[in-house]
């Protein structure tokens, strides 16, 4: 189920609330938690529900490795070794779902096998369910999984506004929350004006402003060859904006849909577009995944604890994983690749006396970022190449028509003049999406500090009607969220 | 500004929010934009979704018919009349629907077969426009979303669809039709399907209309001729008298067709099974007279159609208009279309 459709807003959403409320009012807790689990699987299952034996079948292996692994009495051979089958099993599903075709077209493309694609169906969420999982059994391995139960892990598992692309929550972040006391379970009208608000912020960025920019990025990228100079920046810099509101506007509603019901989930985005540095992006970006690859991938590969060598390796082969995690393709793992070398880059940098004024930094970053996406939303990478060579110039510069009677010697050296649009539809309203997407992304505080800082007055509650109409009149023109095929 | 408690502003919220979704199913259902409701407050239809409209009509009226036409709008003007006068027996429906696509067509059919209602004989024209543009609608295209029973959906689904959406130009336009105080044409069908005849071939052709920059290109592959594949797959199996033509368009489209594309479409569709070509330059398609627009032929043409296929001497048709194109022939109708297009073409300077 979409977060951005109508069944969700106004039939599962208040349909959950008003069970889990009614539960928790007559103290039936136990009740409420199934109410959430059992809103959860339909929710899953929804578009299929052959996905909810895959759902159920997951955190059945997934609590009973974990059951085992915080046993006291277990060696600590027989420990690992769990660990090691729990990890795997997870692992191999991943790779069966989203990696056997990958895999196959790699083996055909070195080999005459000529093997035959399996054109697997990808099950919603599993990249996210897989990495929360897998997080979930190293902790229990460690001993930091305390109040074990199966109704607490399966709640955990698949509470249904982080179930599908996150955020990426640990155990014990998370299961307190379930087992607060009652009276944190009851109504609590600061939380649901702050989810309310959040909700429709995170719904207002996708529906209108992400959505809005894919008009321009989709055509952008679909003819890629034929984008003039102007064409191809406003394509990368338009998928670039689409991503985080994307991406952004679904982490608030999950967010905002969770403080619905007393539960606090961790941000994903604190203003990325902002940072000055390759490192700072990537802890203001998706930031429960980059704790996520620091605590299970980049600290046990040995972190910054070897040489400067093996440093610089670990955090190369982090960023492979990033890469490939996000998708099975190519495309992705340069972009990850991109991201790791940057990051191995800056790290050298680092030790060097020199310093770069603010905003030439930003610059830098931010260029670098908007150049990366590139890979990230391509098809191939041909045609990721040649989007970053339209953005180079190589593929021709056209400039407005008006400049002509100025500008008329530059025609010497091959810049024509003429329709800056012509192969991506021009549009008022998406250019004006653009301008207002560039300057929220990057001057604005984000959504989640101005939720903070909430005070419902009555010009916050005119502003978020006027959100909340605007949002909901454009919600039949919407699309999937990017996320959700990773 | 004085600090509103948060019960208050989460329940102004709330309230917005289902006061919004209740006004845009009003305003839907009270405009009706596609006609689905079929709400009688606004009597002018500037267009309906005919795909919804035609198997309405056709529950009830089933056992009327036995035979029919399928198309785009450009069928609309071939009469069923036309065409039972030489098949007997036969009472045809023109189940021809704006835009309409081989998927649709074959979508039709099917439902057709499944609900059991009589077909002895389909007499379907392609387009090689749509052919090579499209398969299938987006679900989301309000006018050309099909009829909940064809595409298997849930009806409360399909209507909520048309509740929710807010297709702002579409609920202007039929407001503004109603209130103006011109007659304004509703867009309507007589009760064999097709247009009524005191609204045809009034309009003459008037305009060049452009086509846009460049060639049309096929974009879809042969995905249409897989699908017409088991549209005859089916009428074989149901014993169904199949009469596939190709439409002729005006020399004004013909020049937009991408050359190779469109003979390898032909080149395929013979594969698939024979049809009737009345397609390419000849002295129909190359006179704008026998058009309403680049598209659309007048009835008089497609009256022609028939008497071509029925072999009907009654009627003067021109020598070089329609084609009986099998396997068996199709590279030396090829030959020949390649020539006139050169032909054409050259004189054109396209």
């Amino acid at each position: 189920m979409l977060f951005n459709s109508y069944a969700f807003i106004f039939l599962f959403l208040p349909i959950t609330f008003a069970g889990y409320f009614i539960l928790n009012r007559k103290k039936l807790t136990l009740a409420a938690k199934t109410w959430l689990v059992l809103a959860s699987f339909f929710f899953y299952g929804y578009w299929n529900p052959i996905y909810i034996l895959f759902l159920l079948g997951s955190v059945v292996f997934n609590y009973a490795v974990g059951s085992i692994l915080i046993h006291k009495s277990n060696s600590p051979a027989s420990s690992r070794l769990m660990l090691v089958v729990g990890i795997a099993g997870n692992l191999f599903l991943l790779a069966y779902f989203k990696y056997m075709d990958f895999f196959i077209t790699n083996i055909n493309a070195v080999s005459s096998l000529n093997l035959k694609l399996l054109h697997i169906a990808l099950p919603l969420g599993i990249s996210f369910l897989t990495f929360t999982q897998v997080a979930y059994l190293v902790d229990a391995a460690k001993g930091m999984v305390r109040d074990h139960n199966f109704l607490n892990y399966s709640l955990f598992a698949t509470f249904f506004p982080r179930l599908l692309v996150g955020p990426i929550v640990r155990y014990r972040e998370i299961v307190p929350q379930f087992d607060a006391p009652l009276r944190n379970k009851l109504l609590n009208y600061k939380y649901i004006a702050q989810g309310l608000t959040l909700f429709f912020l995170g719904l207002f960025k996708k529906v209108i402003i992400a959505d809005r920019l894919a008009g321009w990025a989709n055509p952008g990228f679909d003819a890629a060859a034929s984008l003039t100079l102007v064409e191809a920046w406003i394509t990368s810099l338009s998928y670039t904006l689409q991503l985080y509101f994307d991406f952004s506007g679904y982490t608030d509603m999950a967010l905002g849909a969770s403080l619905l019901f007393n539960i606090k989930l961790p941000i994903n985005f604190n203003s990325p577009y902002r940072s000055l540095t390759i490192q700072e992006f990537w802890r203001r970006w998706h930031m429960t995944l980059s704790r996520f690859i620091r605590d299970y991938i980049y600290i046990p590969l040995g972190g910054s604890r070897g040489s400067e060598l093996r440093t610089l390796l670990n955090i190369l082969a982090t960023f492979f994983l990033v890469g490939l995690w996000h998708g099975a393709g190519w495309t992705f793992i340069v972009w990850g690749l991109l991201h790791g070398f940057a990051l191995a880059v800056f790290r050298l940098w680092q030790k060097t006396p020199l310093r770069l004024p603010r905003f030439v930094s930003w610059l830098i970053t931010f260029n670098f970022i908007n150049a990366a996406w590139v890979f990230f939303r391509a098809q191939t990478f041909s045609g990721a190449m040649k989007v970053l060579k339209g953005m180079a110039g190589l593929s021709g510069v056209t400039l407005p028509q008006g400049f002509a009677p100025f500008l008329s010697a530059l025609k010497e050296y091959g810049i024509q003049f003429g329709n800056l649009f012509q192969t991506i539809p021009w549009e008022s309203k998406t250019l004006n999406c653009f301008i207002l997407a560039f300057i929220l992304a990057v001057f604005f505080k984000n959504s989640n500090q101005f939720v903070d800082k909430l005070k419902p007055n009555w010009r916050t509650v005119i502003a978020l009607s006027v959100i909340v109409v605007y949002a909901i009149l454009n919600l039949n023109r919407t699309n999937e969220f990017i996320y959700f095929k990773f | 500004m004085r600090r509103m408690n948060d019960r208050k502003y989460s329940i102004i919220v709330v309230c917005v929010l289902y006061a919004c979704l209740f006004s845009v199913a009003l305003l839907n259902f009270v405009v009706d934009p596609f006609y689905i409701f079929r709400t009688p407050f606004l009597k002018v239809r500037p267009q309906i979704n005919d795909r919804y409209d035609k198997i309405t009509f056709l529950e009830k009226n089933k056992k009327n018919f036995n035979s029919y036409i399928m198309g785009s709008s450009r069928m609309l003007s071939t009469h069923p009349v036309n065409i039972e006068r030489y098949v007997p027996g036969a009472k045809f429906y023109n189940f021809s629907i704006v835009m309409g696509t081989v998927y649709d067509h074959y979508m039709h059919l099917n439902y057709f077969i499944n609900k059991g209602y009589p077909v002895r004989c389909l007499y379907i024209g392609l387009d090689i426009d749509f052919c090579f543009l499209t398969t299938k609608y987006h679900e989301k295209d309000s006018l050309f979303r099909l009829h909940p029973d064809v595409s298997n959906e849930s009806r409360c689904g399909y209507y909520w669809f048309y509740l929710s959406i807010l297709p702002k130009g579409d609920l202007r336009r039929k407001l503004k039709w109603n209130l103006s105080r011109k007659k304004m044409p509703s867009q309507e069908y007589g009760k064999d399907g097709g247009s009524k005849p005191e609204t045809e071939d009034k309009r003459i052709f008037e305009e060049r209309r452009e086509f846009g920059a460049g060639m049309i290109h096929n974009k879809v592959g042969n995905e249409n001729i897989k699908i017409l594949r088991k549209m005859v797959a089916l009428c074989r199996q149901h014993g169904i008298q199949l009469i596939m033509i190709v439409n002729p368009p005006s020399r004004i489209a013909m020049d937009h067709y991408e050359e190779d594309d469109y003979l390898a479409f032909l080149k395929e569709l013979a594969d698939v099974a024979p049809f009737w070509d009345f397609s390419g330059y000849n002295s129909i398609t190359t006179n704008l007279q026998n058009y309403i627009d680049h598209a659309h032929y007048k009835s008089s043409i497609s009256r022609l159609m028939a008497a071509r296929i029925f072999s009907d001497k009654t009627l003067t048709v021109p020598r070089d208009f329609g084609v009986w194109v099998t396997k068996e022939n199709i590279d030396s109708h090829l030959e020949s279309l390649k020539m006139t297009i050169k032909k054409n073409r050259e004189k054109t300077g396209v």
